[in-house]
């Protein structure tokens, strides 16, 4: 019940920019709620369902971090001077890589779960991205015992300054949401995105600093200095070792471009919408 | 409260077009370039072509026709879940659709869970949800199920728990679509009166059914559509004598045409008997096996002024005049006819019961049974025909088959007393015999208080005469007098 004196016409929403924003802000208003009660029932049927519960959030990180170890100890990987034992500085790589990539696939998932109630029922589908946010941000909790985990047994000292971890952070997140809500509107009609989406995220890891140091010549130097998430996951890592980063800079540029991009997404996402429903089917 | 205005939508018969529209739709959505809505692209076609209609307050309208018609996507339009591609829809006030109940529930969870969901997604605040849940649980009748989960309810129970959520809210607009169909008697009946209390608070319904009662008990107003066009808009009572006038008029065509059939079959074996016969005929005579001893060569529905017709008011007097030919003499022949509506006899004519004809018919001919006042109420039926001869003993000359089929249209149905809520319907739909009646009400002290008569205006007389209990009303539309030609 959610409407209060609507016109519906064929005219493209940006046409009446004042309308959009206004019901944009109503609508974010009116699903936090209702985002809640997703976010619940989520992680309800989620590990009612389950027997292992939250081990199923750490084993990702966890099964990618020991590979590379394995790796590692083996010589087959050169993972530079990373300056503290490798089992910690792979951990924080690939937990807060780990991060951006929950984020990027929130979106996609969150509509493909609600197949059956978007053509039923019209509520305000922020809902769905905020209670899907909510998961990523428990599923990260989780996760954030293995860094506490690895950092007390290889008693790495920990500055004050670390707290800043959450500038970051917050650009992993807002990043992969962003670029996930993007893809929403192809995706939710062609399912080659996931697909693609599947695949992308499985090299991903390799070409982002998660588990090496950046190295300074070759393609691979190329490709993660041109990679955005070098400089969040780095800045994630350093600042949690030593209280500060030299990607510091550019990761408050990549925070406010993430913030940009997922204002964007956001109207992009509505406008998308009624089109995707439209196609669902009853 | 509700104005649609000139709305059309179109959708795409092959789904894989339909995602590459989609794209391109998204692109022209995203660039703010003006929607070519009225051009209809490959493999599109309109699901809904220029519909406009209004709802006030207070009142209530019905979506009818068949499957496909675009009824659902009406209610999706007016839910803001599907946008018109021309026209403009307005809506006043808060809206509430059940477009199906239980959508969103989770099997796994318990009843009060999903209910506190379900209540969240139809935008309930939280308190509300908790003030209500009682009254949601008692009305659906699962208070002892609470924390059962709902994998272990069955579909009635998740229906009922679903509509009792949603009308829990109090939107100003009320949509629902072919939700009522569900759930057992008492539920529809608890259902119909929450609509009713609806109704009464100023509140807008406008729903989809295919049950006409509730179009005429419950609606002021009704939207016919068939392909996605409008067939006709207007008062509940007059959309609903058109929808069954052009149901009923689809059934005798096709009547017609199964009968048409049935003849040239009938008239292909005869020719075919005949020439059997000319080319026997030098050996020796032989009876036809399978043709019958009495050929019918037409049957003819005459109205009161004896002109052949196919269709008659309420009430009106009805003669069959059935020619026949007979090589062989018949023997005190008896016809009967029976009276077939919807593959139920409603009744018969039949002389088995009247008594025998002439002693003897032989060569062309024809018979004609004439009753007065058909008891029939508006539908369509079919005449099936069957003659026997009593000679010496009861032998069937002709086989039992459907030989005609007339409508009784609902003209003339003013001439009855119609104050019921109902009295539309319930005569078209109900049962195929109507028969006059008076209702009276008395006091303890046995004096009348009341009196509801349902004789026709021409009855009237006979009616009073039977208050004086002098004898019975239709005793006084006297026998049929069977000599009486019709032309």
């Amino acid at each position: 019940m959610r409407v209060t004196n609507a016109v519906y016409t064929p005219d493209s929403q940006l046409r009446t920019p004042g309308r959009l924003v206004r019901e944009m802000v109503r609508d974010l208003l009116a699903s936090r709620e209702l985002a809640w009660r997703l976010f619940a029932r989520n992680i309800a049927t989620q590990y009612r369902q389950s027997a292992l519960g939250y081990v199923w959030a750490v084993a990702p990180p966890l099964v990618t971090s020991s590979l590379f170890i394995l790796l590692n100890s083996a010589g087959l990987l050169r993972a530079g001077d990373t300056g503290v034992p490798y089992p910690v500085y792979v951990i924080l790589g690939t937990v807060s890589f780990a991060l951006f990539l929950d984020a990027l696939n929130v979106p996609l998932n969150a509509i493909a779960a609600a197949r059956g109630t978007l053509p039923k029922i019209n509520f305000p589908h922020e809902a769905l991205l905020l209670a899907g946010m909510g998961q990523i941000l428990l599923n990260f909790a989780v996760k954030a015992t293995l860094i506490i985990g690895v950092l007390v047994i290889f008693r790495v000292p920990v500055p004050l300054t670390a707290v800043l971890v959450v500038i970051p952070l917050a650009g992993l997140l807002m990043a992969g949401l962003a670029v996930g809500i993007f893809l929403v509107p192809i995706g939710g009609l062609f399912q080659d995105v996931g697909h693609a989406l599947g695949v992308v995220a499985s090299g991903l890891v390799f070409v982002t600093p998660a588990a090496y140091m950046p190295p300074r010549a070759g393609l691979l130097a190329v490709i993660t200095a041109w990679n955005p998430l070098t400089a969040l996951v780095m800045t994630t890592r350093d600042v949690i070792l030593h209280g500060s980063s030299a990607y510091m800079p550019t990761t408050l540029i990549l925070v406010g471009v993430s913030i940009l991009a997922l204002l964007m997404s956001w109207v992009a996402f509505r406008l998308a919408m009624p089109i995707i429903i439209e196609r669902m089917g009853t | 409260m509700v104005r649609v205005e000139g709305v059309s939508k179109k959708f795409c018969r092959r789904f894989r077009h339909s995602l590459v529209y989609g794209m391109k739709d998204f692109a022209r959505e995203i660039t703010g370039r003006p929607h070519q809505g009225d051009v209809l692209r490959p493999n599109e076609f309109w699901a809904l072509r220029d519909l406009s209609f209004s709802v006030r307050r207070g009142e209530t309208l019905a979506l009818i026709g068949r499957n496909g018609a675009g009824k659902s996507t009406t209610l999706k339009m007016l839910n803001g879940l599907l946008r018109p591609d021309i026209g403009r829809i307005t809506v006043q006030g808060r809206v509430q659709a059940l477009l199906e109940l239980g959508a969103g529930f989770s099997p796994v969870l318990s009843a009060r869970e999903n209910v506190y969901i379900n209540a969240a997604m139809l935008g309930m605040p939280r308190a509300d949800i908790d003030k209500a849940l009682p009254e949601i649980m008692e009305f659906a009748g699962l208070e002892d199920v609470l924390e059962t989960p709902l994998q272990n309810f069955s579909s009635g129970m998740k229906t009922r728990l679903a509509f009792s959520v949603a009308t829990q809210l109090d939107p100003d607009v009320l949509l629902l679509d072919e939700v009522l169909a569900v759930g057992d008697l008492a539920f529809q009946e608890k259902c119909m009166r929450r609509m009713e209390a609806f109704r009464r608070r100023n509140k807008a319904i406008i729903f989809i059914t295919h049950n006409l009662y509730q179009v005429e008990a419950m609606c002021n107003s009704a939207v016919w559509l068939e392909h996605g066009q409008v067939v006709s808009y207007g008062r509940s009572t007059d959309v609903v004598r058109e929808y069954l006038d052009t149901q009923e008029r689809r059934t005798i065509s096709e009547a017609k045409a199964e009968g048409g059939a049935h003849q040239a079959r009938a008239a292909a074996a005869e020719r075919a008997y005949l020439r059997a016969n000319d080319e026997e005929k030098a050996r020796k005579v032989v009876d036809p096996p399978s043709a019958d001893p009495l050929q019918i060569r037409a049957v003819e529905i005459l109205d009161r002024d004896g002109q052949p017709c196919e269709e008659l008011p309420f009430r009106s007097d009805l003669t069959v005049r059935i020619h026949y030919e007979t090589a062989n003499p018949i023997l005190r022949p008896l016809f009967e006819l029976t009276f077939v509506n919807d593959d139920r006899d409603v009744f018969t004519a039949t002389m088995l019961i009247d008594g025998p004809g002439p002693d003897q018919i032989q060569g062309e001919g024809f018979v004609e049974c004439r009753i007065d006042r058909l008891p029939l109420t508006p539908k369509v039926y079919s005449i099936m025909l069957w003659v026997f001869q009593s000679g010496h003993a009861l032998t069937e000359v002709t086989t039992r088959r459907t030989v005609a089929s007339f409508r009784v249209t609902d003209a003339g149905v003013d001439s009855v007393s119609m104050r019921g809520p109902l009295a539309l319907t319930v005569l078209r739909q109900g049962p195929a015999v109507y028969v006059p009646r008076a209702w009276r009400f008395y006091d303890q002290g046995g004096e009348p208080v009341a009196t509801v008569e349902a004789y026709f205006a021409d009855d009237k007389l006979a009616g009073e005469a039977a208050n004086n209990g002098k004898g019975h009303a239709l005793a006084a539309a006297g026998p049929p007098s069977l000599g009486r030609t019709g032309s």
